[in-house]
């Protein structure tokens, strides 16, 4: 855990005023994990793309250009190693973030490597409230399951 | 406030209604009451650790990743839950055999492991 003091756009016309922030090693690089508000305070253009660790140095990451970015970046990397999920879909409330999986139908198999993922995942980032839906699609049309203001990511 | 003795009352109460309820007609109800069964075996366990009302489910599945009594349970738990948010929000219908395997497979099992730990 690492406390960092930083302005971030979250999107058009919002800027992240950040609380605190985890650094986190996994297999291809470091990432960086927000948790805070994102907050109307600056146009845009005003805010800052990226900001500095005191203490100096180099960063030892790249820092993610969204809050949301580089959990979904992670998650989803692990997520998409098994086969058979059809979509992935993430929404963020507030410091709550929740995933919707879907496959094709209940398969207990292919459910038990998603969960072993997710609970590895949830367990690297313990402060992060994390909810996690496995739904079956069923026969229905894939895009028929589209829960409000979540954001897909993937495909 | 729910003791564990009312916890295990309430579990079984809901297995007697999932062997009530006509299973070809109501399997979304009928996976929903496996799952609230599940859950307050969970709960049974945590009121004897002093968490008598986690207050919410992510309090409650929070406690089923985080402690070590709960985790190996953990994705059986959490299939019941998906299984009957599926049932409630999307419509889902289950298979006979599926409602079996849930309430003899993942709801015993759970049963097995948490009356040991939670027996005050």
């Amino acid at each position: 855990m690492r406390s960092l003091s930083i302005s971030e756009p979250t999107s058009r016309g919002d800027i992240l005023i950040t609380e605190r922030s985890d650094l986190v090693e996994e297999p291809g690089g470091t990432y960086t994990f927000y948790l805070g508000a994102s907050t109307r305070v600056a146009p845009h253009w005003k805010a800052a793309r990226s900001t500095e660790v005191s203490g100096g140095g180099p960063l030892p990451q790249t820092l993610s250009d969204t809050v949301i970015h580089s959990i979904e970046r992670l998650l989803a990397e692990k997520l998409l190693k098994i086969q058979g999920i059809e979509r992935i879909l993430i929404r963020k409330d507030a410091d709550f973030f929740r995933a919707w999986v879907v496959i094709p139908d209940v398969d207990l198999v292919l459910e038990d490597q998603i969960y072993a993922a997710v609970l590895g995942f949830m367990d690297k980032f313990p402060d992060i409230p994390f909810d996690l839906a496995v739904l079956f699609r069923q026969g229905k049309d894939p895009s028929s399951i589209q829960p409000a203001r979540a954001f897909q990511v993937y495909p | 406030m729910p003791n564990f003795a009312d916890h295990i009352l309430q579990a079984g109460h809901n297995e007697e209604f999932y062997r009530a309820t006509d299973k070809n007609a109501y399997s979304d109800w009928a996976v929903t009451a496996v799952y609230y069964a599940a859950l307050h075996y969970i709960d049974s366990f945590l009121a004897t650790i002093g968490m008598a009302d986690p207050g919410g489910h992510d309090v409650r599945d929070q406690q089923v990743r985080e402690r070590a009594e709960l985790r190996p349970i953990g994705y059986l738990y959490f299939r019941l839950k998906s299984r009957s948010r599926n049932a409630r929000y999307y419509c889902t219908r289950f298979q006979l055999a599926e409602l079996q395997r849930c309430l003899e497979g993942d709801l015993a099992a759970i049963r097995n492991h948490v009356l040991p730990l939670a027996r005050p």
